[in-house]
């Protein structure tokens, strides 16, 4: 047996026996939450899809609105572009390496990488390098424009943190009002490892000076999907 | 850098003539407090927050034990190896056998002040393992050769100037003090180190115990590379750091956000329940936990005080503070600082050592105001000075004056001969001059005393003019 | 409406003309009032050094004299703090416990008292003169007081209230603090002046003693315009009392 554990564990069971000398909460606070965040949650999914956008733009995050595979495909490729972008990496979902085939049409020159094909070892320089990494999320948080990863089969999680520039693909049905919701949605099972992410990486340490593009991305792209 | 609690004194002395140090901590914890300001009041329930984050950590505490062995259980499910420190002996030994084990030659580290309790980064550099840390302050602090001024930005007292010349010195890189440039450098250095490190050492902000997992918050990405890419993970979390469920971690995270940083969502929220190499061919293959007791049993066991553990470390209570914005955080000699470390600082340290630091307050309760789980710490500072009176470390002066205060206090005749005194010895100075109180009067007029005082105009007053007063109609 | 008058040490010995206006006031709106003889400290700043042992005899003698009374009401919201809710923290005799419980419920503040129990929104009195107000910590804060001050000061005719930058921040004095960290204490006080002096009122008020001491201790050392002045006096004033 370890005997800290045990040591920590008694210490700490017999703290607890003192009672506390600490205020109790006032009553009714959970329904005023509840009352208050209905009074402010949108009322239906065009204002959760605006509120979210305006929250991304806020935390400088990219927000494109799409109305068919083909216009992402088009915006996409264009940006990749204008940027001199010269690889990107595709995250292992079907619907993402179709896009992937598509784009490769507009640019031929582009580097596919994926990272379900390569070694462990090398998966992490080799995305450590890689211009741009085209993913998929599971929520999308609305009131604070956060993106909730579920990783919870063998897709790959460097592509979300490794490249310089991510863009997401969002569908209209991952949309979720505000955390309390996604962790009630959410099964603790699957919350368990999760990554949440609200724009790209910052850090204002030096003289409160806000700069993006920390040791993360430095461009979070979230194309909202809207086919018909 | 060795700080000491029991020179803040001369700290704080020589801080308040630091100009250029006023004006870098004033500078960046107004600009704090505006946006939390801005981001809390889009938060219509925020006070009901924040007394719902006090009630969950209230349950928490008061049944540590059983959240603690819940914990336990669901890490082991998860295989996550979990050890218990004893205190900050025992979590240096467990960490460097552990770097021995994996035969680690460089370790990376996201922000952690549990680490900065017992020196990590010495200890481990001092056994030859290179000990990097990568959120941007706390790699500025440490090229310094300095420890965290502040809860959530460690480099809030350098300025741009200091921090380029700095870089320059300790990296061999040409002198700049351009933000955006300083950040590229330092991302370069460490990129190059969060690919190659054998170990990554993470702090913990929450710890979940109905699922096994931590949760760790920041926004540079450090952590989640600190936490995802070395081939094996070590978390380090006091004991106090549990949440039973998610949707209590729910509420902590909106609280968390404004209270620090005033962002709404901090950009990376990592839960990591366990280590995924089998199924994602990436990141750790290994997780561990190191829970560290180091002192908070023993804070526990005071009814009162164990309120002290509720702390999420946002520094809101820092930003508030008028005496931190005036001096930062290393005149109070310690990893904690502000009105949250002067409570701290006797409890972990002790009360001799930390017999000065619940003093460093007005008690003017700001930091009560504004902290997201209402810890009373004003209240806490006064038990905290009882104790340092109780225990015999207060002046013997002071003891003796407030005897004898005490012994006149209980009888009115004396007292009132006791008090006229000083009206009367004041005759003896230059007329209009209040006499001198060391260090009082030296920037403050005293007021003068009046020589009949308050009881006997108005015992007069009642004889005559006092039925005369106007009533109102 | 019964009132008994508590009158700290520094309204006492210091700033007796701010208590008598406070009775003034209290006897304008129609209060019988009452001093309790042999009123002695409440015990505040041996507590706040620490001292609690010290300070139970005195709270004890405190909580008897006042027991009794149907209402008390202070000129100072520190010390009426120190009673209604420090008082709890201190190990007193059993039998007084009910007491001291209760008179936590009957010890007020006085602009608390003038709008929270006795009523009065509206004072018909008359003052030209601008003038900031300084929320003290402890009224503030421990007594919820930050409203009552500013609707009695805005009833007063021809009165300009003027709202300093950040009226809310501490001025500094922390009773024993002021001393024991004296430079730190006049830094803040320094700052608290120069928020006074930038809004550009006349005077500068407060609810509270010691505050006032503290900042009017600076304010003519370093030769302000700006007075400090207690809201009692004001009110006083304003009714020509
Ligand atoms: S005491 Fe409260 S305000 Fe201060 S750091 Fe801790 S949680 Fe934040």
């Amino acid at each position: 047996m370890n005997s800290s554990r045990d040591k920590i564990l008694n210490a700490v069971k017999e703290a607890v026996k003192i009672p506390s000398r600490i205020p109790e909460k006032p009553e009714g606070i959970n329904a005023k939450i509840a009352e208050s965040l209905k009074s402010i949650t949108p009322k239906d999914y065009a204002g959760l899809r605006d509120q979210f956008a305006k929250e991304l733009d806020i935390v400088s995050g990219e927000f494109v609105l799409v109305k068919s595979a083909s216009e992402l495909v088009s915006h996409l490729s264009g940006d990749m572009k204008s940027k001199n972008f010269t690889s990107l990496a595709v995250s292992d979902e079907i619907s993402s390496k179709n896009i992937a085939s598509h784009i490769k049409k507009e640019l031929p020159e582009l580097e596919f990488v994926f990272p379900a094909d390569l070694a462990p070892e090398q998966k992490k320089n080799k995305l450590a390098k890689t211009s741009a990494a085209l993913v998929n999320i599971d929520f999308a948080v609305a009131d604070v424009a956060s993106l909730a990863v579920l990783i919870d089969n063998t897709k790959s999680l460097f592509i979300h943190y490794l490249p310089d520039c991510i863009y997401v693909v969002v569908k209209p049905e991952q949309i979720l009002a505000n955390l309390f919701e996604l962790f009630t949605k959410v099964p603790k099972e699957k919350a368990k490892n999760m990554l949440l992410i609200t724009g790209p990486s910052r850090t204002a340490d030096i003289e409160k000076i806000l700069i993006l593009g920390a040791h993360g991305p430095r461009r979070l792209v979230v194309y909202w999907l809207e086919e018909k | 850098m060795k700080l000491s609690p029991l020179k803040t004194k001369k700290y704080i002395h020589n801080a308040l003539k630091d100009e250029k140090l006023l004006s870098a901590v004033d500078k960046a914890t107004q600009t704090a407090l505006k946006k939390r300001e801005d981001k809390k009041d889009q938060i219509p329930y925020w006070e009901e927050l924040r007394y719902k984050a006090h009630h969950i950590k209230k349950n928490v505490i008061e049944n540590l034990d059983k959240y603690l062995e819940e914990f336990e259980k669901n890490c082991l499910k998860n295989g996550i190896h979990l050890h218990w420190a004893l205190d900050a002996e025992e979590a240096r030994q467990i960490i460097l056998k552990l770097l021995r084990d994996k035969n680690a030659k460089t370790v990376v580290k996201s922000k952690s002040l549990t680490t900065e309790e017992f020196h990590l980064n010495d200890f481990l550099t001092k056994n030859g393992i290179e000990t990097l840390e990568t959120d941007l302050g706390e790699y500025i602090v440490q090229l310094m050769d300095q420890i965290p001024s502040h809860l959530t930005a460690p480099a809030l007292h350098l300025s741009r100037k200091e921090i380029g010349g700095i870089f320059h010195k300790k990296l061999g890189i040409k002198y700049t003090e351009d933000p955006t440039e300083l950040m590229t450098i330092a991302r370069n250095k460490l990129r190059e180190k969060f690919l190659t490190a054998d170990v990554g050492i993470s702090g913990v902000n929450f710890a979940i115990a109905d699922s096994g997992a931590v949760c760790v918050v920041e926004n540079e990405a450090n952590a989640r590379l600190t936490v995802g890419v070395p081939k094996t993970h070590i978390a380090v979390m006091g004991i106090e750091k549990l949440l039973p469920g998610f949707e209590e971690l729910a509420t902590f995270l909106k609280l968390l956000g404004p209270s620090a940083t005033g962002q709404k969502a901090t950009v990376y929220v990592n839960i990591i329940g366990g280590p995924l190499f089998n199924k994602l061919q990436e990141g750790p293959e290994e997780m561990h936990i190191v829970l560290m007791d180091n002192g908070r049993s023993k804070i526990l066991a005071d009814p009162q005080l164990r309120e002290t553990l509720f702390c999420i470390r946002c520094g809101a209570c820092l930003n508030i503070c008028p005496i931190y914005q005036q001096i930062g955080g290393h005149a109070y000699g310690w990893v904690y600082m502000g009105p949250i470390g002067i409570t701290l600082i006797p409890q972990y340290l002790g009360d001799k050592e930390g017999k000065y630091s619940p003093f460093v307050s007005s008690l003017c309760g700001a930091c009560y105001e504004i902290c997201p789980v209402r810890i009373n710490i004003p209240h806490h500072l006064l038990k905290l000075r009882n104790r340092v009176v109780d225990k015999g470390y207060s002046m013997k002066v002071e003891r003796f004056g407030i005897n004898a205060w005490a012994f006149l206090a209980k009888r009115p005749l004396l007292y009132r001969f006791a008090t006229w005194f000083p009206g009367k010895f004041q005759l003896l100075l230059p007329k209009g001059r209040a006499f001198p109180v060391p260090g009082y009067t030296r920037e403050r007029a005293l007021g003068t005393f009046d020589l009949k005082g308050f009881r006997k105009r108005f015992l007069k007053l009642k004889n005559s003019d006092y039925q005369d007063i106007k009533q109102k109609k | 409406m019964k009132v008994a008058l508590f009158i700290p040490c520094l309204s006492e010995h210091l700033y007796p003309q701010s208590a008598l206006s406070m009775v003034k006031v209290l006897r304008y709106i129609g209060a019988d009032i009452e001093y309790v003889d042999n009123q002695t400290c409440c015990g505040q700043p041996a507590f706040n050094s620490g001292y609690r042992k010290e300070i139970i005899p005195i709270a004890e003698r405190f909580i008897e004299l006042f027991k009794d009374k149907e209402y008390i009401v202070s000129p100072s919201g520190s010390c009426t703090a120190m009673v209604r809710i420090f008082y709890k923290e201190l190990d007193i005799r059993k039998d007084l416990i009910k007491a001291r419980d209760e008179l936590s419920n009957k010890i007020f503040e006085f602009t608390e008292f003038l709008v929270n129990i006795a009523g009065v929104d509206k004072l018909e009195g008359q003052f030209n003169h601008s003038v900031t107000i300084h929320d003290s910590c402890h009224s503030l804060r421990e007594l919820g007081v930050r409203e009552q001050p500013r609707k009695l000061l805005r009833s007063v005719k021809d009165l300009k209230l003027i709202e300093m930058e950040k009226s809310d921040t501490c001025c500094g004095f922390g009773g024993t603090f002021s001393y024991k960290f004296a430079d730190m204490s006049v830094a803040m006080v320094a700052r608290k002046c120069r928020y006074i002096n930038e809004c550009g009122a006349e005077f500068v008020t407060s609810t509270d003693s010691s505050c006032l001491m503290n900042i009017d201790g600076y304010l003519r050392k370093h030769k302000f315009k700006t007075k400090a002045i207690h809201i009692a006096d004001i009110l006083a004033q304003s009714l020509n009392l």
